[in-house]
């Protein structure tokens, strides 16, 4: 089971669209069930990714994080969103 | 997949050919505007300008440069979705760090409460019409509030 922090400025808005369409993402891979995402505001990411194995924000990656980072910003914009896409899957690999 | 609120688009609620000459302009024209219509408090303003420095939200689309500039509920009296279009593109900073300068074309300020999900089914929608070539010309092309209204429901509501 992975571990998926979604994070954004409140934890509410932008990372909410991002998880579903993350959740889009790897159902469609067939990872349906083999992961948890968590969504929380970026100010108590390092709290919530403690344990976590992947950090998805729409903010720059806060300091203290020791899990991997993929920036959430393609999903909204289109731009770059295959990249994002292989980072997650990628890790999700692992 | 969550059917969006489309009430939440509201004639009064788009400004066209908006003039602010930046981002500080911007918010504080906008504050009055929203606070003479009852959607936001007094904290509004400084809350909304001091998370826009820290957590940026100029988005680059595929289709245009918007800025989706938001704050916590605390701060609203009740949800909405203002629509800007402004006079001249005011510069925003990238979302996430993405980049340093957006000109935002179309300024989107969603009024959000904590997890309404008719409201963050509405957030996606917009993203999926700002990646649309076709979809934004006709948004640019809207003259009035309506109009403009008509054109998010369609393409937001289905």
């Amino acid at each position: 089971m992975k571990k998926i922090v979604l994070a954004c400025g409140s934890g509410v808005a932008t990372s909410n669209a991002v998880a579903k369409k993350v959740t889009e993402l790897l159902d469609a891979k067939g990872y349906e069930g083999q992961y948890e995402i968590e969504q929380c505001a970026i100010a108590k990411a390092a709290e919530c990714c403690a344990n976590a194995d992947l950090l998805i924000a729409t903010t720059v990656a806060p300091a203290g994080i020791t899990c991997a980072y993929v920036s959430g910003v393609p999903f909204l914009t289109g731009m770059g969103k295959v990249d994002a896409e292989n980072q997650i899957l990628d890790v999700m690999a692992q | 997949m969550t059917s969006v609120d489309t009430s939440l688009f509201k004639p009064e609620l788009v400004f066209l050919d908006f003039d602010a000459r930046d981002r500080a302009g911007f918010f504080n024209k906008l504050g009055v505007e929203l606070k003479a219509r009852g959607y936001v408090k007094d904290t509004w303003l400084g809350a909304i300008k001091a998370r826009e420095e820290s957590y940026p939200t100029g988005l680059p689309c595929q289709a245009i440069n918007v800025a989706i500039p938001h704050t916590d509920p605390e701060h609203l009296n009740k949800p909405y979705i203002a629509i800007v279009r402004p006079r001249r593109p005011i510069d925003f900073q990238g979302m996430g760090g993405m980049c340093d300068r957006v000109p935002a074309e179309l300024i989107v300020n969603l009024g959000l409460l904590a997890h309404a999900n008719e409201q963050v089914a509405a957030l996606q929608a917009l993203m999926q019409v700002f990646m649309d070539e076709e979809q934004v010309a006709r948004v640019r092309a809207q003259t009035d509030a309506e109009g403009m209204v008509r054109v998010m429901r369609e393409y937001c509501g289905a």
